[in-house]
């Protein structure tokens, strides 16, 4: 009984705290809202199905393919996986595997890398002979101009958001470019930190 | 950089108070719950191996054979079904080292039956596949279709410590780390070609390029990556990348090269039967030897592992089960004869004495056929248990003369009651066998403390 009333005690008192005014959330971007999609003409909108959160995901296959393809400013269905590498990031067989595997396991990170390598030596090659507008590394005047639109093409972070990354990403740059027999090393570098970072492989 | 206001949290009184009402709450709680014993001492050198039949096995073929002769499908409701069976099947029960096997246990594992206990009469209560496969791979009922809490291999690397470069493999098979520390997460393959991925570089990257994206990763996401951190999905991922970049460094690709011409390769290739997956390098031979190779090698302490699939047979039951199921059973014994052919740590030990294997799949079929000559999923299942930390050559627990449901055992002496007396069952000196059992007894084969499980193992296979 005395233990029963111990308990009872400090559970008042765990609820008697005066109402202080919560610490201001900090401000980061609202990644988890996701708005209710374009209703036809004249159709009443449908606020209930908003969903105002939902828990992050990995990228699927498909989405990894149709980003890269954007990523890469190649026509869309360029980028396509072999089966057996889909296997391997999850993508199911319907025989052995049936439901998606989107967990970021080591050998999902560790493929990205290798993944990573490939796609970014293959735009930097291809950079010089893309026109201005269609260029993924080297698009502006400047590196600063240039790693602000990397960011945003991979991650679609922009403006005061991008601000704390941009000394990173200009950090791996200064880094990959000290390799001189890569024309476009700093890019790559930076394509690859990107590649691989829970902001674009995770939504 | 990194946004570490996003992760802290202020302790104050409140939290304080809050604390200190639930703890005590525990304790007056705590009471009630009947506790479950635990006293062993940690074998921090055990080693495991899941095997998952995936599909539902039939264990009239496999564990919990029938005799067929006299036998009434009518009256007992159980058809062996045995006379249906073609090509490779034996007439019918099997017996090796005082044990019965039904006619799909492949005389290759019939000789290393002599380090098994088999045990049945194990309750599902699903007939889901997604559900049995779960339940049997992390001990706790699933939550609707969703896995709750960790895998128990993950739980058993994370109390032996982590003693290798990758202590938990699942190959084919699910895996599960519920606030468990990182090392005790799988790495999941599907194939022995993901391990040559995870383990090897694919594509030459220049080392200042190198150098730099690492340096990226070490200093963590930003606050737009933390803020997608919920379920700890970014610390997965942040932990996942060091963890693939300790793979590649270890060098550990030519254990699972298949190509090699070595004698020792060439010897495995022969014992796992690799010729017979027919290129497939997620089939139940090369699954079992990546299994094998990562035990003996010393690369993983805990391996999960898909021994066998397509055991689904709602049709087709005489032409596909057996196949099937004889399949996963053979290159079960390979891996059982690799390993009990490979010296252990201590003198006149092997390997086998020192990894406690566990065969299991998510339930069972139907005792009878159904319309279209299949069987469907059934509430009784059995296991296979094998190698160090139990005994051998026993069968615990039973399912029913009729109809094949799994009855009463009393996990003391393993012998299993059709109706057995009501002040037994009430004072829980009978229970009905469950995979909290079945998996608390691995564990506590190692010294594990498996009272999270909240059911005793079964002592009759305890030496």
């Amino acid at each position: 009984m005395n233990k029963l009333l111990f308990v009872s005690l400090l559970a008042v008192c765990a609820c008697q705290k005066k109402t202080e005014p919560p610490p201001a959330p900090p401000k980061v971007p609202e990644v988890n809202k996701i708005s209710v999609a374009q209703m036809p003409a004249g159709h009443p909108s449908l606020p209930s199905l908003t969903v105002q959160s939902r828990g992050p995901r990995r990228l699927s296959v498909d989405q990894l393919e149709k980003a890269l393809d954007q990523i890469g400013n190649v026509p869309a269905g360029t980028v396509v996986l072999p089966p057996d590498m889909a296997f391997t990031l999850g993508r199911p067989d319907y025989k052995r595997v049936t439901q998606e595997q989107l967990e970021p396991s080591p050998l999902f990170m560790k493929f990205m890398v290798d993944l990573g390598g490939a796609f970014c030596t293959n735009i930097a090659m291809a950079e010089a002979g893309r026109p201005t507008d269609q260029k993924v590394f080297t698009r502006y005047g400047t590196v600063d101009e240039n790693l602000s639109y990397m960011l945003l093409r991979f991650t679609g972070i922009d403006g005061d958001d991008a601000a704390p990354y941009l000394p990173r990403l200009k950090s791996a740059y200064d880094t990959g470019a000290q390799n001189a027999t890569l024309t476009l090393g700093g890019y790559q570098a930076v394509c690859m930190s990107l590649f691989t970072s829970p902001e674009f492989l995770l939504y | 950089m990194n946004c570490k206001h996003c992760m802290t949290g202020k302790f104050g009184r409140r939290s304080l108070l809050k604390a200190m009402s639930a703890a005590t709450g525990g304790l007056l709680l705590a009471d009630l719950f009947p506790r479950t014993a635990f006293a062993g001492t940690l074998d921090k050198h055990r080693k495991f191996v899941f095997a998952y039949f995936d599909g539902g096995w039939d264990i009239l073929l496999g564990l919990d054979p029938r005799d067929p002769v006299g036998n009434n499908p009518a009256t007992s409701q159980i058809d062996p079904g045995y006379d249906q069976l073609g090509y490779g099947a034996s007439t019918g029960v099997q017996s090796a080292a005082g044990l019965k096997f039904g006619p799909a246990v492949p005389a290759s594992f019939l000789q290393v039956a002599g380090e098994c206990s088999i045990i049945n009469g194990v309750g599902m209560d699903t007939a889901a596949h997604e559900v049995g496969r779960r339940y049997f791979l992390t001990g706790q009922f699933p939550r609707g279709l969703d896995a709750v809490g960790s895998s128990v291999g993950a739980y058993a690397v994370s109390q032996m410590g982590e003693g290798s470069q990758i202590p938990f493999i699942a190959a084919g098979t699910e895996a599960y780390n519920d606030g468990l520390p990182a090392f005790a997460s799988a790495l999941t393959v599907n194939t022995l070609n993901d391990m040559a991925i995870a383990l090897n570089p694919l594509v030459p990257v220049d080392p200042k390029v190198q150098e730099a994206m690492q340096k990226f990763q070490d200093g963590g996401p930003g606050c737009a990556g933390w803020a997608l951190n919920r379920d700890g999905l970014v610390a997965k991922l942040e932990d996942s990348i060091a963890r693939s970049r300790g793979y590649v460094t270890a060098m550990l690709g030519s254990n699972f090269d298949l190509t090699r011409s070595d004698a020792e390769m060439q010897a495995l290739i022969g014992l796992y039967d690799i010729g017979a997956a027919y290129g497939d390098l997620g089939s139940p031979e090369v699954l079992s030897f990546l299994a094998g190779q990562s035990l003996k090698k010393g690369i993983s302490q805990c391996v999960s592992v898909r021994m066998a699939n397509s055991l689904d047979t709602h049709s087709n039951w005489a032409q596909d089960q057996l196949p099937a199921q004889q399949r996963g059973w053979k290159a079960l014994a390979a891996l059982l004869t690799d390993l009990k052919n490979t010296p252990g740590a201590m003198p006149n030990t092997s390997m086998l004495d020192e990894t406690t294997v566990i065969a299991f799949s998510e339930f069972g079929r139907t005792p009878l056929f159904n319309s279209i000559r299949g069987r469907d999923h059934f509430l009784g299942n059995s296991a296979l248990i094998a190698g160090a930390g139990v005994k051998h050559g026993m069968t615990v627990g039973k399912s029913a003369d009729v109809g094949m449901m799994p009855v009463y055992c009393d996990p003391l002496t393993g012998q299993g009651f059709d109706a057995p007396p009501q002040a037994q069952i009430d004072s829980g000196a009978v229970t009905m066998l469950s995979p909290q059992h079945v998996l608390a007894t691995v564990l506590a084969s190692a010294g594990i403390d498996y009272s999270y499980l909240r059911v005793d193992p079964i002592k009759a296979l305890l030496p």
